[in-house]
């Protein structure tokens, strides 16, 4: 065990408790997946349920590619659909079946398939970044946010606008 | 005071077509009748247009559906359809599958239906 003095003593625990997240700064949960090797997250709210990517799929035909069918949610049928020509992301090269996340928002709701579902999560409103100029123009009219998570770039996609778009023929 | 019906004692007649890997439905109030033709099916439909025929190979059912289960397509399938006779979506034997407008089936050049 290494010795040290008091002074330095107190001004580590000094530092440490000002390491403390802020139990009263306002916070925001995100849902945050992987999507075609890329970070999105959705806010939680509009989020209503994460299903498993493995529910029974059934295909209807005379939709576009985007949507690969439906699902039934204890007697409630959802459709469930991709966001890669939406965001113009690459198509999956095989099935993946990820996981399928309820969406509602703006009187919609849909099934939302994603790579993988990365963690739920409250984080401080305050680490919500402007989007940076830099980020691929297909994207920029669907992300809100960017924030830090674990290291990883999330892009915080607006539902809203996504479901909107896709409604109105995009993707 | 307006009562509503109970959705639990109503049916819907439908015609089931079992067309290769896919079932499609059609109202039977459409079909006048089903025979084998050219080594498949030939349906007689009649709509507003009149008498037209739809040819297909694979099996017809005739089935009463309950209402129940019947289903609207969610909302951002019927935006997206891009088949405009897809109406709604029939669950049956554990199978969900589509409902098909007679009204809007297109037509070959020889006015006959197609699917």
């Amino acid at each position: 065990m290494s010795t040290t003095n008091a002074d330095q003593l107190l001004a580590l625990k000094q530092e440490a408790a000002n390491a403390v997240v802020d139990v009263n700064e306002p916070t925001v949960k995100l849902v945050i997946f992987a999507l075609s090797d890329r970070f999105f997250a959705f806010r939680g709210e509009f989020v209503k349920e994460v299903l498993p990517g493995d529910e029974r799929l059934f295909y209807v035909p005379g939709m576009p590619s985007s949507v690969q069918g439906v699902i039934n949610v204890r007697g409630d049928i959802e459709s469930v659909i991709l966001l890669n020509a939406l965001l113009h992301l690459h198509e999956p090269e095989k099935v993946v079946s990820g996981s399928i996340l309820l969406a509602k928002a703006s009187g919609m709701r849909s099934g939302i398939r994603v790579d993988e579902l990365l963690d739920v999560a409250d984080l401080p409103l305050s680490q919500l970044q402007h989007p940076p100029e830099s980020l691929p123009e297909a994207l920029r009219p669907y992300v809100a946010a960017l924030v830090d998570f674990s290291g990883k770039p999330i892009a915080l996609l607006d539902i809203e606008k996504v479901f909107v778009d896709y409604q109105a023929g995009l993707g | 005071m307006i009562t509503r019906p109970d959705l639990n004692q109503l049916s819907l007649p439908l015609v089931l077509i079992y067309q290769s890997q896919h079932i499609l439905a059609l109202e039977s109030r459409w079909v006048l009748g089903c025979h084998a033709f050219n080594g498949g099916q030939r349906m007689t439909l009649q709509n507003a247009a009149g008498i037209r025929y739809l040819h297909f190979c694979g099996d017809v059912e005739f089935i009463e559906l309950p209402a129940p289960q019947l289903h609207p397509l969610p909302a951002l399938m019927f935006a997206r359809k891009t088949w405009s006779a897809v109406k709604a979506l029939v669950e049956y034997r554990g199978q969900f599958f589509v409902l098909l407008d007679a009204l809007l089936l297109e037509e070959d050049l020889n006015g006959n239906f197609v699917i």
